[in-house]
This record gives C-alpha cells, sequence and structure tokens, in this order.
C-alpha cells in the first residue's frame, strides 16, 4: 500500500501525489511471467536477452501492461471503492522498460468533474525510469466517495 | 485442427475472437497479487463489496489467453491500454468473458489491432472491460 497519500477530498487540479517507486528487475519480470503463463518459466523478448533480440529488441523488454497494475493498485489506495467500481485508466507505452529499471510513479489532478455518480477525480499519469524518461503515460481516474 | 496464425489476413474488425467463462478463485488473485506485488485486505478478507474481492487488474492477461486460445500467437507487442472497471469481482465468482476486434488498420507501414475484452458477472452486468491496441503482423495488408 502506498504510504502518505491525500485526502482524495482535498485534491484540487495541478496537485500531485508523492510519487510512487518501484523497481523492475529479473525476478519481478520472472514472476510475472509465471504468472501469465499459467506458472512456466519460458523464455521469451521478456525473460531472455537473445530472444528480445532475435525479435529485432536490444534486450529484454518488460511487459508494458505489467506496471499499469502498479497504477490501478495506486489509484485503489488512494479511492478505494470509488476506483473499483467507477475507475478507469489509458495509457500509451512510449518508451521500452528494462530489467533493472526503477519506475517513479507520477499523478497529477487535471480536473474533478461532476457526473451522475459523484464527483470524478482525473489524473495524469507517468512512468519515468531512472533517467526521468517517461516510459509510459496517460490518464487514470475515479470517483470520489462521501465516507 | 490446426489454430490459424495471428496475421491480418485472419482477423477481422467485428469478429468475436472467444469466449468462455472461468471461475475467479482465491488461488487466482493470491497468484495476481504475487505477480504484480499488490497486498489489500478486501483481496482476502471483508471488503466494502461484501466478501473478498479480486484486484481491479485480475483480467490482466486473459485477453491475449483467448487470442492464444483461438490462434497461433508469437507475441503482441501492445501500444496502448484502456480500463474501465464498473465494479471488482468477487472471489468465487463466475465470469463470462468475451474478446471482439474493434478495428484494424494501417499506419506508417505498421499493421495495428484494437481488441477488446469484456468481463461480464453472473448476473450479466459488465464488471470491466478493456481495449488494447497492439501491432500486428502484417502478410497481405494494403495501406489505406
Amino acid at each position: 500500500m502506498s504510504q502518505g497519500l491525500p485526502r482524495p477530498a482535498d485534491l484540487r487540479p495541478g496537485d500531485s501525489l508523492p510519487p510512487l517507486y518501484r523497481e523492475i528487475g529479473w525476478e519481478e519480470i520472472r514472476r510475472f511471467n509465471r504468472y501469465v503463463t499459467g506458472g512456466n518459466d519460458t523464455k521469451n523478448i521478456h525473460t531472455d536477452d537473445e530472444v528480445a533480440r532475435r525479435a529485432g529488441l536490444p534486450r529484454a523488454v518488460a511487459a508494458g501492461r505489467h506496471p499499469v497494475a502498479f497504477i490501478a493498485e495506486w489509484m485503489t489506495d488512494l479511492l478505494g471503492a470509488g476506483f473499483l467500481a467507477g475507475g478507469e485508466i489509458e495509457v500509451t507505452f512510449v518508451k521500452p522498460i528494462y530489467p533493472g529499471d526503477r519506475l517513479q510513479l507520477t499523478a497529477t489532478v487535471n480536473e474533478r468533474a461532476e457526473e451522475e455518480g459523484g464527483t470524478r477525480l482525473l489524473f495524469e499519469v507517468a512512468l519515468l525510469n531512472q533517467e526521468n524518461v517517461p516510459v509510459t503515460v496517460g490518464s487514470a481516474s475515479g470517483l470520489l466517495l462521501s465516507r | 485442427m490446426d489454430k490459424p496464425d495471428f496475421v491480418w489476413e485472419n482477423l477481422s474488425a467485428g469478429m468475436v475472437v472467444g469466449e468462455r467463462e472461468i471461475t475467479v478463485t482465491a488461488e487466482m488473485v493470491a497468484a495476481h497479487c504475487g505477480a504484480v506485488g499488490a497486498d489489500r485486505a478486501w483481496y482476502r478478507e471483508e471488503s466494502p463489496f461484501g466478501g473478498p474481492i479480486a484486484p481491479p487488474m485480475i483480467f490482466i492477461n486473459d485477453l491475449l489467453a483467448i487470442y492464444d486460445e483461438n490462434f497461433r500467437r508469437f507475441g503482441t507487442i501492445h501500444a496502448k491500454l484502456a480500463y474501465r472497471f464498473h465494479r471488482p469481482a468477487r472471489v468465487g465468482e463466475r465470469v463470462h468473458q468475451r474478446v471482439t476486434v474493434k478495428d484494424l488498420y494501417v499506419r506508417r507501414g505498421k499493421g495495428w489491432i484494437v481488441s477488446e475484452l469484456l468481463v461480464r458477472g453472473e448476473g450479466g452486468d459488465v464488471v470491466c472491460t478493456s481495449l488494447h491496441t497492439s501491432v500486428l503482423s502484417l502478410t497481405r495488408a494494403r495501406e489505406g
């Protein structure tokens, strides 16, 4: 769970969440691969440099959708049921993520929009690598629930 | 029977790639949490939705799994992903999944495919939808 998150009701456009850091090392990549292949340790562009090079990549790359789960869990930490029932994520993968990359997740409020189910908090989100280069960019949103 | 290759000529916009029903189990949830480093009591115990629920991204691999059940796929490079979470799936719930090709196009010499995963719960209500835009191998594709 993320620590130090603000109260979502207090967030206004322009406010940013404290960044979250997650590392995607070989072990994380292999664990994710084992999960998506039903428990198998397969060689593919995500788990093996040689297979990746044969596919035209410089070396193995993490699955782009893997860290999208980090965004979803982060938004759930912040918005709880308002993300699980009413949340949205839209992302574009702009650069590969390589084994060992340390990702910084950033989220800045773009808009508070009133809609039928309540107030929607819309964030601009990004994953930056350790060189501060965006690797995944997009948006995430969820509903503010009164607690 | 051999499955068709996952290439342009074997796909068309509107086609249903496959459908299936699966049960969301506690073991699936635990495996997902281990794979993505998620940890939340709601996934194991009580939640505001009445009992344990699955993480929002529990179906992270199911679109590709359904493609693999119906096509010979050689890997997929995703460019974009979009998710809409209507409600969480409950642990123990049987859900229906359907993958549909929403669009196929060629841009800057590359083939692209937009696929949708639609997940419905036991009552037929929508649990979540996701749109996946990925590179598609061109065989006889034409720009246009």
